[in-house]
């Protein structure tokens, strides 16, 4: 017994003693290998008297078992310490730089009339689009806006010299002035009720530090039996709060759009100074953001709706102005002038 | 409009101070678009002394002054005027003041001096012109005295924007009206002076077009036409109007006071009677305004016996006109119809205060008012005797009947509104309102609102007075229609967007109009597509596609130093017959910045083949389906480096190289690749849901490679070895293209690598090689191939 005692001690010393991988196993053979020192003993278990025989098998095992755990536990280090060993020759200087990329970016226009289109969502509002070259019959006759009307002249259109057949007469093409031409396209296709926005390219003939001859609004046109000028005010509260993402003051100043009936003007507290007065909203305090109003019923008449049994509102909102006060870009002229470094500053991630 | 506040006082009874008036014109619907307080402007700039002034240690052109601003403050000012010097008495703006255009005056260092104000100019206190030096005042004014004491400056300015609908509120008087209505203060009265014991006028008028309803006139003779006194000097300067001569002044000051557009013709140049009559096109008129203009027909005319002397209610002529040396004079107040002067204006494109007024309808009621008026301030200022006045047609007021439901206020407004309280507000407004039913009303609007058709414009009304704020703020009930159905074209252009961006491309917006040169380079040029009026002749004609503006936009980047670029758009483009949604993408330069580990490869045509791909099929477009042709794509492409693609019948796209000639002559760069992809041809192509499943069994890959004639087209062989392969082969591709003296001129190589896999079983050898065999005997019988 003592012998056995003896032969493990031996046996953990060599394995504590290894080196490496080789040496333990030279170890594992001469003591657990099939003509193990401690193997051999197993073997001659047999020879022994019955009582002596189980605890020199209990003791003998038991000095196996240790045996085999020191060589796991030996090899598991020596093995860790050699790929450590090898890690350390591999070693990159990880401060290099990635290899190139390209990171595309959204433009802001486009990046906040999905965001608008978001929210309308939310509110019951689908999208519609209509055509950016159109005759002055859905630009402007069937919006109450007659020929002779001064509004016309406001409007800086740009002409083609071609025109069309439209309920008879000869219309002169143009590139729409604003989106509310939808309104009437839309009436015509869908009827009442109708919650549609209408997101596009506008243009107006008009060109220095304020002003593009292209630019982009959304219209907003909801129709029912009880829609009411409250419910105006309702829907912008929240989309003027949801995209500025915070609860917005609103003023509504009493304004004129022939296709309006009662017209409205609408202003936020002034995003850069909360209402204090500052250079942006030149000390008023408010910024003047949309145009809105009761759909007037001309309007409704060339969309073919009967306006005694619907009655609703209309909106018309510049996208590049909402962008540019929640975004704090200061010159509009920059959304068209196609700039790497405007786009890597102002552009939008997916 | 521009207006000082003594001017609104003259017609408004109020103890409101301006800002107030600013708050309630606003809530009228009256934007102010500029508000000026004259007294608040020259807070804290009193009279101060230089004492001494000595040359700035570090500025030529300034002097380091001490002013005396009171009994014992003295304060250093810097200075850079020429004319500071000792013991001149000056204007100070001291620390806290706030001149003119927001200039707020502060305690500042220049150049490292201490400066505790600013000594002013006329100019800078906007009560002058001069600006050459600083304001020298009188020496002997106490030192410290405010200079708002010295000059009356109190009045305020305020410039309101008009609305088309508002003709009311095109004058002064108008305005306070309206200020009156919303208990601002009392209207003053105004009075038509009693002329008819005058003289009878010398010329007749006649009207001979039923556009001029209504036309009064007064003469007054003996007449001295000089420089108009100061005050009304000032008070059209600041409604931005030019002093002319005192007759010709008080026109325009009773047009901007009352609202009625006034001429007044130099009798003497007059021949005979006045006609008004109906241009019969190809006329011309010498205006006052300086211009000659070319009459069309059925403009209105004011005609002597010589001829058209004036364009009625939008331009006087030059041959009638009244100058220093006119002693008699006509003075006229007509009406018109404002459609006729709407259309005669636009044709003619003259801009003028009478126009603008008669085209949005002047109040007839006015008229003969405004006319004596008139008369009554030039004889006050020139001399002369006054005539009776003497009228053709009618100045009748017909006013339309308007029912009213004051429930209206509540179902359509969604305010709530006291029928009493809403009559009420009608009534102060002018409105006449008789009861014809149980909250009913008929309502005839008073004769200077223009704009008043049905119920929805009395609601305004209301609403106006009652303010916008009164109305609550509600959400609709939700729609029954809950599904929101964003429609087909709005979701493929926001996915476009998206998917274009997520491919590394950089989104961008052009311009939808090039100039004709750059359309020249891509397209035929198509009549229907130019503008008639464009902003410039760079921007004049609509893109066809959007290749051009891309292109363009990689040119302008290049030159402020940018090498490696890739852009995308999406918008319409337009044809001939209609427009449509295009996507478009273009690259130039390097796939990546050139680094460390990354060698410098240059994006070629088949990078963007990928990216075509890529974004078709994140399109949902099946693009194992998707044909190829190497023919068929516009002429801006590289004859032998482009492509359409076909799918469904229909050409969806196109790609490839800018053709050398057309890079070279918009200076990009040669081997700039790109793409477009027409999204309406891919609207109705939504996925299926087809049947899934994955094969439980073992793919196993072949490879062959075929020396070929170099014309055939790889996607040829491609196919044939998939059709070949049917239905075992999920995958093929071409892993190598050798071509070279090796193989022999005129010959290539394609190695192709073919995945089998069954749905059903695990291939055995036989199976495979079978395949593969008649895979190989396809390609070598339609191309004449032999196995490498």
């Amino acid at each position: 017994m003592q012998n056995i005692e003896q032969l493990k001690n031996s046996a953990l010393e060599l394995v504590q003693n290894s080196t490496d991988v080789k040496q333990l196993d030279e170890v594992r053979v001469k003591f657990l290998g099939k003509n193990g020192e401690i193997t051999s003993i197993l073997k001659t278990l047999g020879k022994l008297a019955p009582e002596e025989r189980k605890t020199v098998a209990q003791t003998t095992n038991e000095a196996k078992n240790a045996v085999f755990a020191a060589i796991e536990a030996k090899k598991a280090e020596l093995e860790l310490a050699a790929l450590e060993e090898k890690l350390a020759t591999e070693k990159l200087d990880i401060t290099l730089p990635e290899t190139p990329y390209n990171l595309g970016k959204r433009h802001p226009v486009s990046f906040v009339i999905e965001e608008l289109e978001t929210i309308f969502a939310k509110l019951g509002f689908s999208v519609a689009s209509a055509n950016e070259i159109e005759n002055e019959h859905f630009n402007f006759t069937a919006l109450n806006i007659p020929a002779e009307h001064p509004a016309r002249q406001d409007h800086d259109t740009f002409y083609f010299n071609d025109f069309e057949e439209f309920n008879g007469e000869k219309q002169r093409k143009l590139l729409r002035t604003q989106t509310s031409n939808t309104q009437i396209h839309a009436m015509q296709a869908k009827g009442a009720p109708l919650r549609i926005i209408a997101p596009g390219r506008v243009y107006r003939c008009d060109s220095d530090l304020t002003h593009t001859p292209q630019f982009h609004q959304i219209e907003g046109i909801a129709l029912d039996k009880d829609i009411t000028f409250s419910h105006l005010k309702g829907v912008l509260q929240v989309f003027l709060s949801q995209y500025f993402e915070r609860d917005v003051k609103l003023r509504f100043r009493p304004s004129y759009f022939p296709f309006t009936e009662p017209g409205t003007e609408v202003d936020i507290e002034c995003v850069f100074c909360e209402g204090k007065g500052c250079r942006v909203c030149k000390k008023t305090g408010f910024i003047e953001v949309l145009g809105a109003g009761m759909v007037h019923e001309n309007v409704l008449a060339a969309g073919g709706i009967d306006s005694k049994e619907f009655q609703g509102f209309a909106f018309g909102v510049g996208v590049e102005r909402l962008a540019m006060l929640k975004y704090g870009i200061n010159d509009l002229r920059m959304f068209f002038d196609s700039q790497t470094e405007f786009m890597k500053h102002f552009g939008k991630n997916l | 409009m521009k207006f000082s506040l003594n001017w609104l006082k003259q017609h408004l009874d109020t103890n409101a101070s301006a800002e107030q008036i600013v708050d309630q014109l606003n809530k009228l619907g009256m934007e102010v678009e500029e508000f000026e307080d004259g007294a608040k402007a020259l807070e804290n700039v009193v009279v101060g002394k230089i004492i001494s002034r000595v040359q700035h240690p570090n500025a030529d052109t300034l002097g380091v002054c001490q002013v005396q601003v009171g009994e014992n403050d003295i304060r250093q000012i810097v200075c850079g005027a020429p004319n500071a010097r000792d013991g001149l008495t000056v204007a100070a703006a001291l620390e806290g003041a706030c001149l003119p255009g927001d200039f707020k005056i502060s305690k500042s260092k220049l150049r490292g001096e201490v400066s505790n104000g600013m000594l002013c100019s006329v100019r800078e206190l906007a009560i002058g012109d001069e600006y050459d030096g600083i304001w020298e005042l009188d020496t002997d004014l106490p030192i410290g005295t405010p200079i708002a004491q010295l000059i009356d400056n109190t009045d305020a300015m305020i410039d309101v924007d008009i609305t088309p609908n508002r003709s009311d509120v095109l004058s002064v008087r108008g305005i306070a009206r309206d200020l009156a209505a919303a208990d601002m203060g009392t209207l003053k009265p105004i009075a038509e002076k009693d002329y008819s014991a005058g003289f009878a006028q010398e010329k007749s008028v006649t009207l001979d077009n039923n556009d001029c309803t209504f036309f009064s006139s007064i003469e007054i003779t003996g007449v001295k036409n000089e420089q108009s006194p100061a005050w009304l000097v000032e008070f059209l300067e600041k409604a931005g109007l030019r002093p002319i001569n005192t007759i010709a002044d008080v026109t325009n000051f009773v047009m901007l006071s009352l609202g009625q557009p006034l001429h007044a013709y130099d009798a003497d140049k007059v021949k005979g009677n006045i006609t008004v009559s109906t241009s019969k096109g190809d006329e011309k008129l010498e205006g006052l305004d300086g211009s000659t203009h070319s009459l069309k027909e059925g403009a209105i005319t004011i005609n002597d016996e010589s001829g058209i002397i004036g364009l009625g209610g939008i331009v006087g002529g030059e041959s009638t006109s009244v100058d220093e040396n006119t002693t008699r004079i006509i003075l006229e107040a007509a009406h018109f119809n404002k459609t006729t002067i709407a259309l005669t204006g636009q044709a003619l494109q003259v801009n003028t205060d009478a126009r603008y007024r008669f085209e949005r309808g002047v109040d007839p009621l006015m008229t003969r008012i405004a006319l004596s008026n008139a008369a009554e301030i030039i004889s006050e200022l020139c001399g002369g005797e006054v005539s009776s006045m003497q009228t053709v047609g009618s100045d009748e007021y017909k006013p339309k009947v308007i029912e009213f439901d004051v429930r209206k206020m509540k179902t359509f407004a969604g305010v709530d509104v006291d029928e009493n309280e809403a009559i009420t507000i009608l009534c102060k407004l002018g409105y006449n309102c008789t009861k014809a039913a149980d909250f009913t009303y008929n309502v005839t609007a008073p004769s200077f609102v223009n704009i008043c058709h049905n119920f929805a414009d009395l609601v305004e009304e209301v609403l106006r007075i009652k303010g916008f704020d009164s109305i609550p703020v509600i959400l609709p009930a939700p729609s029954l229609r809950t599904v929101t159905d964003w429609d087909d074209i709005t979701l493929i252009n926001r996915r476009s967007r998206k998917n274009l961006v997520a491919l590394g491309y950089t989104e961008l917006l052009n311009y939808s109009f090039i100039s004709p040169k750059l359309t020249a380079a891509f397209s035929d040029t198509i009549e229907n597509l130019i503008l008639a009026n464009p902003i410039s002749e760079e921007l004049s004609h609509m893109r066809q596609t959007l290749i051009p503006g891309l292109a363009e936009s990689l040119v302008k980047n290049v030159k402020r130093g940018h090498a490696n670029l890739m852009f995308a758009e999406v918008g319409k483009v337009f044809a001939e017959k209609g427009e449509k949604l295009q996507a478009a993408a273009i690259r130039m330069g390097l796939k990546a910045e050139k680094s460390w580990n990354n060698e410098a490869q240059v994006a070629s045509v088949f990078d963007i083949k990928s990216d075509l791909f890529k974004f078709l099929e994140s399109l949902d477009v099946e693009v194992d389906k998707v044909m190829i042709k190497d023919a068929g794509f516009a002429k801006y492409y590289h004859p032998g480096r482009s492509g359409v693609l076909m799918y469904k019948g229909k050409q969806i796209a196109q790609f490839g190289e800018i053709h050398p000639f057309v890079a070279k002559k918009m200076f990009l760069k040669a081997g700039t690749v790109a793409f477009e992809v027409d999204l309406e041809l891919l609207l109705n192509d939504k996925k299926s849901n087809n049947d899934f499943s994955i094969s439980q069994y073992q793919a196993v890959k072949r490879d062959f490679a075929f020396i070929l004639d170099q014309k055939v087209k790889a996607a040829d062989v491609l196919q044939t070895v998939k059709s070949a392969c049917r239905p075992l082969a999920k995958a093929t591709s071409i892993f190598d293209l050798y071509e070279g003296e090796e193989i022999g001129e005129g010959k290539k190589s394609l190695a192709i690598s073919v995945t089998l896999q069954s749905d059903e079983k695990t291939l055995k050898d036989e199976e495979i090689n079978a395949v593969a065999e008649k895979a190989v005997n396809a390609v070598i019988k339609r191309f004449k191939a032999t196995i490498r």
